[in-house]
């Protein structure tokens, strides 16, 4: 009896640490270093930010939807469980900047500055995945670290 | 539900390590079901017992409460 989870298969889970790492120092390089020098055309380094986002944004899918080595079913229950905790929190965070940002529209007690607006709203798809490999990975590493005492 | 899979690995003295790998399944599951923190599902159960060839209720049994 053998169910299709919907997970990739486990070496994408090195591509995706490699595209991470590669994906974040280089959309980091763009940011800070070819949009503030201005060694290209405007239009270019927004397009080159673009890109790396997006491939981070991959990455951290492979990362998070790929399978353990061994991917039985105490993973599994460990993936779901972490599923549920990651939606709680981000609804929360999600809740929380929405809620915020109503008040300070009604009352205006910080600046309207757009743009911390904007980062704050668009940030929460892609930081589901951040924060579901974080709770993953840590609940993994301590159900791993239980091990050591036994025998 | 408890189970005597710890009595049963020392009987033929094996590490939860062997077992896991003659099961299929990682060494934090055997852990996990010997500690009583995770209920293994029927599959599993009846591939351990399986293992020790003994009939499924001698290694796991119900508790008050289940």
């Amino acid at each position: 009896m053998k169910k299709n989870n919907f997970l990739l298969p486990h070496y994408f889970q090195k591509i995706g640490w490699g595209l991470f790492i590669f994906s974040f120092i280089f959309l980091g390089v763009s940011l800070y270093v070819f949009n503030k020098l201005e060694l290209f055309d405007q239009n270019y380094s927004r397009y080159g930010t673009m890109i790396f986002y997006l491939l981070l944004i991959f990455s951290a899918l492979f990362v998070a939807f790929a399978k353990e080595k061994i991917e039985d079913e105490l993973i599994q229950n460990i993936r779901f469980t972490s599923i549920v905790i990651t939606a709680y929190i981000s609804f929360s965070i999600f809740m929380i900047v929405w809620i915020f940002y109503a008040i300070n529209h009604a009352f205006r007690f910080l600046p309207m500055d757009p743009k911390i607006w904007i980062y704050l709203r668009s940030i929460n798809p892609v930081t589901m995945f951040m924060l579901y490999v974080v709770i993953f990975r840590t609940r993994l590493f301590i159900s791993k670290r239980g091990l050591k005492n036994e025998e | 539900m408890k189970n005597n899979i710890r009595v049963e690995r020392a009987i033929v003295k094996i590490s939860q390590q062997q077992l896991a790998d003659e099961i299929g399944v990682s060494r934090q599951t055997i852990n996990a079901i010997e500690l009583g923190k995770y209920v293994p599902s029927t599959i599993l159960s009846l591939k351990i017992a399986r293992y020790f060839e003994k009939p499924v209720e001698e290694i796991f049994q119900l508790e008050e409460g289940d």
